[in-house]
Order: structure tokens, then sequence, then C-alpha cells
């Protein structure tokens, strides 16, 4: 056998249990549901019925449904403010959980808590168990800090730390990405630096920052897919709707859901381009 | 203490800002464990109180009640959910870790085509492809098996690309360099590249870990046998119809309090044992 035929076959065995299994589960789910996308489908109670009607469904959510464009810009602005603040506040923690300080371990262990709490489930138990979001802010002793503010301000500081809450459960896996990307830089970087005169601010623009983004870049994609697929994503409160409403069905909330995905493309694309330059990929 | 004397005016700072962030970050598991000990008169309190007044066990016993109380034993759903979840995350791991070693480090046809579409599913919303593969389980006989609650979680796309991201990193000289000394690729996944993607691991196990540990869809989509199903899915149970829905939520908090305590163990080992290698690997 050719050496390169040899190659070939153990990179497929490698692959090849986890292909059947993403085969299977993953991608023809993916291109079936493109092809309901094109039909409007009926559940009976035995089958399935497929009536095929183009590209129509399309057409209807992109420029007849009122509901579509507004919730998705009102998300899309939510996401442009959210998604740096996760990753920069992901690199401030990270930057600072990288110090030598004592009790580091205990400080990292409750630092990566969110990713525990995340999770989807868990955080929906947490904010169904009173009814209404985050029920525990409205709880006596932070109520009685706010009620001591003018209305609007109430308002605003409730808000305020309504997000800052998600922001800080949304950054767990990030920050754990960040850490590995800095402990990755070999540390007589920076001595050598430090023997150069270069001071910590200098050391963290010149050899840090350069130096983890690939993990910066892997952390914005992350948040960018973390934030459109969680439950509490109002564009997939729509499409679950149109699932459950026979009059629109299966086929109506595939067509919804493949241009949501098109939407997430663009916005990884545009994320590519800007960093395009610093990861080098420019040809 | 003479080491907190030597410690500067900078690790101070960091401390205090620490401090106050992680705070905020213990809330809802304070919250979590307060509320599985309220009394029926708190849990209805409005508004909400964040900490429990008078705390009792009588969500556990409640809890316990209703375990006996269902037709099929409490035993067996923990029983389910344990194997489930075990054989899950130690198949989802093992296989995603070596495609993600093949996508980064080895070269077969078809290659990008295919991390495309890892990619692509990444992003798709879950809800879109329910149906398709609810038709797929059954057409492979497996409803109301194991395999139908384990198949559909093997081939984690965030695992493949967490992983393969981490990889990338690793510089290929040294993947080159016990190829030269004559290592098969197996060896070199197993040597030297699984012990420097630790965090990575810890990572995708944690998700792999909460996503089915905590999920009911497949215990509802593809089993019909009740003793089938999981912990997850009969906690649901507990809180289903008006009546059970006021009179067991004590119980309901009790059950959050025990679901979300595996959890937080595996949490806390694997995040020791991703720290200590992380300072160890050999990239640096």
């Amino acid at each position: 056998m050719k050496i390169e035929t040899r190659n070939k076959l153990t990179g497929f065995s490698f692959i090849a249990i986890w292909l059947i299994g993403f085969l299977l589960f993953w991608a023809f789910p993916l291109i079936f549901s493109f092809f309901m996308s094109l039909n409007h489908v009926t559940i009976q109670t035995d089958r399935l019925l497929f009536e095929f009607v183009g590209l129509q469904q399309y057409h209807r959510a992109l420029f007849m449904d009122a509901e579509i464009p507004n919730v998705s810009l009102l998300f899309i602005a939510q996401s442009l403010i959210i998604v740096p603040v996760i990753v920069v506040f992901a690199l401030i923690m990270a930057l600072m959980l990288n110090q030598k300080f004592p009790g580091r371990g205990v400080a990292r262990a409750i630092f990566f808590l969110p990713v525990v709490l995340t999770s989807g489930n868990l955080i929906n138990e947490l904010t169904n168990q009173e009814q209404g979001t985050l029920s525990f802010l409205q709880s006596a002793t932070v109520t009685n800090l706010v009620m001591t503010l003018p209305d609007t301000w109430a308002l605003a500081v409730t808000n305020v730390l309504n997000s800052f809450l998600m922001v800080l459960w949304y950054s767990g896996v990030q920050m754990l990405i960040l850490i590995a990307g800095m402990q990755s830089i070999n540390p007589s970087v920076y001595e050598a630096a430090k023997i150069d005169g270069a001071n910590d601010w200098a050391s963290l623009w010149l050899i840090t920052l350069p130096g983890i983004t690939p993990f910066i870049f892997i952390s914005v994609v992350y948040t960018v897919v973390d934030q459109f697929t969680t439950p509490f994503n109002p564009i997939l409160e729509v499409i679950l709707h149109h699932f459950r409403e026979p009059a629109t069905g299966y086929g109506y909330a595939t067509a919804i859901a493949w241009l949501y995905f098109l939407l997430i493309l663009i916005i990884l694309g545009l994320v590519t381009l800007i960093f395009r330059k610093p990861l080098g990929l420019k040809k | 203490m003479r080491y907190l004397r030597v410690i500067s005016l900078r690790t101070w700072i960091i401390l205090l800002i620490l401090t106050g962030i992680a705070a905020v970050f213990m809330l809802p598991v304070i919250f979590i464990i307060s509320t599985a000990f309220k009394p029926m008169s708190e849990l209805f309190l409005y508004p909400p109180r964040f900490l429990v007044q008078n705390p009792t066990m009588q969500n556990f016993t409640d809890f316990m009640q209703a375990a006996e109380a269902a037709i099929v034993p409490f035993s067996r759903f923990l029983f389910n959910s344990v194997v489930v979840t075990g054989a899950s995350v130690v198949i989802a791991l093992l296989f995603s870790s070596t495609c993600a070693y093949a996508f980064s480090k080895m070269n077969f046809p078809g290659k990008g085509w295919l991390f495309s579409m890892v990619i692509i599913s990444l992003m798709f919303a879950p809800e879109a492809v329910v149906i398709t593969r609810f038709l797929i389980v059954s057409q492979l006989g497996i409803i109301n098996t194991y395999f139908g609650h384990i198949l559909p979680q093997v081939a984690v796309p965030v695992g493949v690309f967490l992983m393969k991201q981490f990889m990338d990193q690793i510089p290929t000289s040294l993947s080159e360099a016990a190829r030269i000394e004559g290592a098969g690729e197996f060896d070199i996944y197993r040597r030297i590249i699984m012990p420097n993607v630790m965090p990575a691991v810890g990572t995708v196990m944690i998700i792999v870990f909460q996503g089915v540990w905590m999920d009911t869809s497949s215990s509802v989509l593809f089993m019909t046998d009740e003793a089938m199903r999981t912990l997850p899915y009969f906690i649901t149970t507990l809180t289903d119809g008006v009546v059970a829905g006021v009179a067991r939520q004590g119980a309901a908090a009790a059950a959050g309090l025990i679901m979300f305590l595996p959890n937080f163990l595996i949490f806390a080992v694997m995040q020791k044992s991703m720290i200590e290698t992380m300072v160890n690997s050999g990239i640096k």
C-alpha cells in the first residue's frame, strides 16, 4: 500500500465513528430540514404530508411577517452590545486570574462556576422558579436598595444589574479559553521584555494580546454562537411558536430557522473579516 | 502570615475586585440551595425573598414521598440517568477528540468540506432538526433503548470545534518530531496532543455532562416506556397538573438542588485537574 493511501486511511479511521453519528444526527437532519422548508408540512397521526411550495415560505418570512424583522433587529442590536462586553469582561477576568496571588485556585474555581450554571436548563429553572426574569433580583434586599432611587433610575439600575449578571454567567467558557491562551505564551518572552525595560502595561499590549489573538477569535465565535442558540433567544421562540402552529407548520418554522442560520453565518463572516489581519489569514 | 506581608498593592486591588465579583457569581448557587430549604409559605411569598427565613427539611420529605408514589421506582430513573450520562460523556469525549485530532493534524480528502459542516451544525437552531432526529431514531429501531438516549449525543459539534481549535495551537513541529522518532498516529494523539489540550477536554466534558444530565428531550421524544426515561423527566412530572403544580412546588425545589449537586461535583473535580494540567502543559 502506498504511504499516501495509508495516511488517508488512518485519517479516516480517526473520524469514522464520529462521522457516522454526525451524518445521522446532524448533517442529514440539516439537509432534510432544508427540504422541509421548501414544503408545506402537515403532521398526520402516522406520517408527514409534504406539499411542495418552493421559496414561498422564505418570501413570506422575509417580506410579509412583521414579527420576524422586528424581533431579529432588536436581537442583533442587543448582541452587538453584549458580545464585545462578554469577551472584554472575560479577557479582563482572565488577565486577573492569570496573576499570581494567594487563593488563586479557589478564585478560578468560583469564576468557572458559570460554566456549570449557564448551560440552558439550570438557568431556565432558576428564572422559572418564581416567574419573571432573574426573580431573585427583586428580592427584599436588592429591591430596597434600588427603591431608594428615583423611578426611572431604579428601572435602569435593575436592567443593568440584570444584564450584568447575564454577562457574568455567559463568560465562563471564554475565560477558560483565554486563560489557556495566556498560559501558552512562553514566560521567557516576558522576562526578555522586562530586561529590555518594558513595563507590565507594554507587555500586555505587545506580548499578551498579540499572543492570544487566536484564542480571542475562538472566544468571539463561541460567544456569538452561544448568544444565538441560547434558550432565551427571542428568534428561537418565534421558530418554536410556528412549529406548534398548524396553519404555518413545520415547513414555515424551518424556513425561518434557515434564514436565521444565514444571519448567524453573515455575522460570523464579519467577525472573521475583522480578525483576518491580526490572525494573519490575509493572502 | 509572612506571605501576606510581601504581596503588593496591585495584588490587594486584584483580590478586592475578584472578591466583589465572586460574591455575585455565588448568588445563583446560594439561591438554589436556599430555595430547597424554604417552607411553602416562603416559596410563594411576594415579593420573593432571596434567603430562606425558617429553613425546613419538609421539601426533601415531600420529594421522597413523591418518588415513592411514582409508578416507576425513583431508583430506576436515577439508574437510567447515570448509565446514559456516563456512557454519553465517555463516548462523546473519545470520538470528538480523535476526530478533532484528525481535523487538526492529519490530511484526508474532504477535510475542509467536512469541517464546514461541523461549523454549520454548530450554528443551526437545534429545534429545527428535532423531527428528523425522531424519524432517524425510530428508523434505527432504538426507541426505548439506551442507544436512543446516547447515540444522538455522541457527535457533539461543539466538542470537536473547541478541541480542534486548541490542538491547532500546538506546534506541528512537536508531532512531526514524534513521527520521525517512529511514533504512530495513535501514540501522538494519546501521548503528545491529549495531555496538551486538557483544558479543552475538561470544558467539553462539562458541557456534554450538563447537556445530557439535565436533558428531558430524549426522554420525551425517543422513549414511550416510562421505565426508560431519566431523572430530569421525572422531576418535570412532579409539578404536572394544577394541584400538584402548587402542592409539589417544595418537592421540585428540593429536586432542583439534588439535580444540581452532581453538576457541581463534576465541575469541582474537573476544574482542579484542568488548572494543574494547564500549568504543567508542555506548549509554553
